[in-house]
């Protein structure tokens, strides 16, 4: 185990610097970091362009800034300077969001694991009955949900309910990542845990009836139910715990897949998070914040497919890894 | 659950880079709004004379308000290349001290608080320099009890007359003109002199945002420390308010300043304003309706005004502003001018320029686009100022009317000796007309319908016009590289109550890769000549002449067309008065010391 563990972070090495390199040349050769500076009016001499782009590195080929830039965050672990402004530290801007982002991600996957386990499971045992095609039905709406438009409702609809209710539904995040008492918290955290949850609920949902389905009609189930075991010890014993496993692997790959996901959920309710941070790198050409971005979300990516596959082998005694 | 993990990460790679090209996309778009005039629930129209006084109110002391901007705030001093950015400067505006304040008009009108009357010009004769003497009000102080003196006046002088690299500034317009700032009086008169036989006209647009210089000594020279203010939010404050402690959050999307009790003018009538970043403009009216925030300041868009309409208890108001499109032609294309040093006034390459421009039915761009949610959206007919600064009139629409005139276009054509007019347009040497290439900014849907627009109107010329996006719309302009170029582009300039220093640049003669604003490379040198005059010609009268003269040159050379105003918006609870748009550069926040909670 521990051998293939390290095997795997070494081998997540030359990916994660060749998809940095991608998008490197991706952004680089597609936006112009000081064309905005540039296109001021009046616009700027020679001379201060000149003065900017040494300051951040891009007197240099392209070759040679993505050398710079790799080197300064291998040796320095320093993500480099920022177009937006004096202020803007990319490290500290990570370091910070990283909890905003999770904190935002959290609630929700508990909300959408705990709906689609119990969802998953009762769609399966009642297989084919009314309440499975209601739940498909319910199930495959907020699958095909654009979040974007979604989110927009629930705010208005918020915002309809705090002026009826007196309520304090929030339709934008905690600046600074504070959240006030227990009541503004909940307040924050309401619309864009819905959002984000319901959409992961829908997918696992699925999922677990499925693995569920898989499980009920497996002979070992046959068997128990043929030792007289009771249909609840049957479910909950042999079949649940069976079904989990690959629901619990799956899980964990999306967990990585929503931290970096949240760009649109972020941008919506204003959390200035990983998402926020990775858009606004966008909008400014800020080569250095959106290869910090990436750098993160490749890594959580490598780093969740590594815990799923070590739990899967934790969890399912016929895996082992060599 | 062998999932190839070099298969997921190039997918990451992959969904990033196309995530990125999407949001580059949306980000263009924001800035793409479109105009109006107007106001909300009780829609009025207000005109340039009467924005001035537009919700005018008795308003009560006290009271909190948030207002919105539309950026978390990065950087701290106006007058830096990154500071100088509008959202940030609607947080500084109450700080750090203007010696004119633009009105919404677009008058400029002295601060009364810290000067002590106008300031005394006299202009420049013969070998006598132009000289300005300021008179500092004896009570002006910043907030720690340092008065604001001529250090100050000096050390903007210093950090933005361009002689330090070093220093980053936004512009230097008129600091590298003078010869030197002095104080006397213990410190309260200023007088400024400028370098023999550069006289500037524009005086008035010096001496905006005025820092602590005696803070500013604190932290190292002039570079280091005009750096070290534009990282740190200000300490000191010589305006109605200040950043209160601990006030910037962490992610710097919530700014709070309170009044400053040390403020030597009329005292603010709130206590508290807050700045909330919202970075997403359809995001605001939810904000506003939700009573997160008090007032928004949006780029208006339809559904975004439609949507603001429906908010019970908003006054909203949309107002022509300062920015404006236009569709410009690169006279480096050997069709519309060549190369450097081209002849751009040969009657068949005029023809052909005029010709385009008066085929094209701007006002029916309009009418397809801005004017959906403004009623009063027009055309644009002078490139110099827009209606409602001084010397504004239409040097454009005789020559080239608001709706189009493609018969006129054709004859023009034809009279100077093009064939194929209609069909495949043949210039009088029996050569093609080549196609051209008409290029916008990316996911800015009303640039790509005016680009769509243009291309069907010079069909019907017999000229094909390929229309292309741009992602990187400063490197298009100057051309950067192979992939960025253009014939004919579609953007905006943003005008300035200071007309006569910021037209310069943009018109005037310029060597090949050294465009400055000019970057169609378009020559005329009595556009020079005009152009210059009105930079030292202390006559408003002249200066208003010398810039229409050059105005009505550049319509008769065909070089730009202006299409129109892109509007401002304005909306904000119907409970604020004095709360109201300034379409200038210094935005709604001018006047943050009036704000108050109607009584």
């Amino acid at each position: 185990m521990l051998a293939f563990t390290i095997r795997r972070i070494l081998v997540s090495i030359p990916i994660l610097i060749l998809s940095t390199f991608l998008v490197f040349l991706l952004v680089a050769w597609g936006a112009d970091p000081l064309g905005d500076f540039k296109s001021k009016n009046p616009p700027p001499s020679a001379s201060e362009v000149a003065a900017r782009e040494h300051a951040l590195g891009l007197d240099h080929g392209l070759l040679v800034q993505y050398w710079n830039w790799i080197r300064n965050l291998v040796v320095h672990g320093n993500f480099g300077p920022s177009v937006q402004g004096a202020a803007f530290d990319i490290n500290a801007e990570l370091g910070r969001r990283v909890w905003v982002t999770f904190r935002l991600v959290i609630c929700a996957i508990i909300i959408a694991l705990i709906l689609a386990v119990i969802v998953g499971v009762i769609t399966a045992v009642k297989q084919y009955s009314v309440t499975d095609y209601v739940a498909t039905l319910i199930g495959f709406f907020f699958l095909s949900l654009p979040v974007f438009w979604f989110a927009i409702l629930l705010k208005i609809w918020a915002t309809d309910i705090n002026n009826a209710t007196g309520t304090n539904i929030k339709t934008l995040g905690p600046p600074g990542g504070e959240w006030g008492g227990i009541g503004s918290w909940a307040g924050y955290l309401v619309l864009p845990t819905i959002t984000l949850a319901l959409v992961s609920y829908a997918t696992w949902a699925r999922f677990q009836r499925a693995s569920m389905l898989d499980v009920l009609n497996s002979d070992y189930m046959r068997l128990a139910r043929a030792k007289g075991l009771t249909p609840r010890r049957v479910m909950v014993r042999h079949g649940l715990r069976t079904a989990l496993i690959p629901m619990t692997t799956q899980v964990t790959l999306d967990v990585a897949a929503i931290m970096g996901g949240t760009v649109i959920t972020e941008q919506i309710f204003q959390w200035q998070g990983l998402g926020t941070m990775f858009l606004n790198g966008i909008r400014t050409q800020d080569t250095n914040a959106v290869l910090a971005w990436l750098l993160i979300a490749a890594a959580l990516v490598i780093v969740f497919n590594l815990i799923a596959d070590i739990l899967y082998a934790v969890l399912d005694p016929r895996i082992r890894l060599a | 659950m062998s999932v190839s993990r070099r298969t997921l990460a190039l997918q990451t790679g992959a969904i990033a880079a196309a995530v990125a090209l999407a949001a580059a996309a949306c980000g263009s778009s924001s800035s793409s709004g479109n105009a109006s005039s107007g106001s909300s629930g009780n829609v009025q129209g207000s005109s340039t004379a009467g924005r001035n006084t537009v919700n005018t109110a008795t308003v009560k002391q006290g009271g909190n308000i948030t207002w919105t901007i539309e950026k978390t705030v990065q950087d701290w001093n106006p007058l830096t290349s990154n500071g100088n950015t509008f959202d940030y400067a609607q947080v500084t505006n109450g700080i750090y001290p203007d010696v004119y304040v633009p009105q919404p008009d677009y008058s400029l009108v002295l601060n009364t608080d810290l000067m002590a009357g106008e300031p005394v010009v006299t202009n420049a004769s013969g070998s006598t320099p132009q000289t300005i003497v300021y008179k500092i009000q004896p009570n002006a102080k910043w907030s720690d009890g340092t008065p604001v003196s001529a250090d100050d006046f000096i050390y903007l002088w210093q950090a933005q007359n361009g002689t330090n690299p070093n220093v980053d500034v936004a512009s230097t317009t008129g600091y590298s003109q003078i010869a030197s700032v002095v104080g006397s009086d213990n410190g309260k008169t200023v007088t400024v002199t400028f370098k023999p036989n550069e006289p500037f006209s524009d005086w008035k647009s010096l001496f905006t945002s005025i820092l602590p210089a005696h803070i500013a000594k604190q932290h190292g020279d002039v570079a280091a420390s005009f750096t070290w203010l534009d990282a740190n939010p200000p300490t000191v404050s010589a305006g109605p308010f200040e950043i209160a402690p601990g006030g910037v959050s962490a992610d710097k999307s919530l700014i709070k300043t309170v009044r400053n009790p040390q403020y030597y003018g009329k005292a603010a009538n709130l206590d508290e304003v807050d700045f909330r970043a919202i970075t997403d403009s359809t995001q605001e009216p939810t904000a506003l309706a939700n009573g997160e925030v008090d007032g928004i300041y949006p780029q208006p868009q339809l559904d975004l005004v439609n949507r603001v309409k429906s908010i019970n208890g908003v006054d909203y108001h949309i107002n022509q502003g300062l920015v404006w499109e236009h569709i410009d032609l690169n006279l480096r294309n050997s069709a519309f001018g060549g190369p450097a040093n081209a002849d751009q006034t040969q009657p068949a390459k005029v023809a052909l320029r005029q010709a385009m421009f008066t085929a094209f039915d701007r006002q029916g761009l309009v009418n397809r686009t801005v004017k959906q949610f403004d009623n009063q959206a027009a055309v644009l007919n002078n490139r110099m100022v827009v209606p409602g600064q001084p010397g504004y009139q239409d040097n454009v629409s005789a020559m080239y009317p608001d709706s189009g005139d493609l018969a006129k276009a054709k004859q023009i054509l034809t009279s100077a000796g093009y064939t194929g007019v209609g069909t495949a347009l043949v210039d009088p040497s029996g050569k093609p007309v080549p196609a051209f290439l008409m290029r916008y900014t990316v996911g800015n849907a009303i640039r790509q319908d005016t680009c769509n627009l243009f291309a069907q109107t010079m069909k019907q010329l017999g000229i094909t016009v390929n229309v292309e996006s741009t992602d990187a719309l400063g490197k298009t302009l100057t051309q950067s590289d192979a992939q960025h170029h253009y014939d004919i582009i579609v953007f905006a300039w943003v005008d300035t109550p200071f007309p006569n220093s910021a037209n310069q640049p943009i018109y005037t003669t310029t060597t090949q890769g050294n465009p400055q604003s000019n970057y169609g490379y378009y020559s005329n040198a009595n556009v020079d000549k005009w152009l210059a005059d009105a930079t030292i010609n202390p006559d408003q009268a002249a200066r208003e002449q010398d810039l229409n003269q050059a105005d009505a040159q550049v319509t008769k050379d065909a070089y730009t067309l202006p299409l129109y105003q892109k509007p401002t918006m304005i909306a904000y609870k119907n409970t604020l008065g004095n709360v109201r748009d300034n379409p200038t550069q210094i935005g709604p926040t001018y006047n943050i010391q009036q704000w108050g909670l109607k009584s």
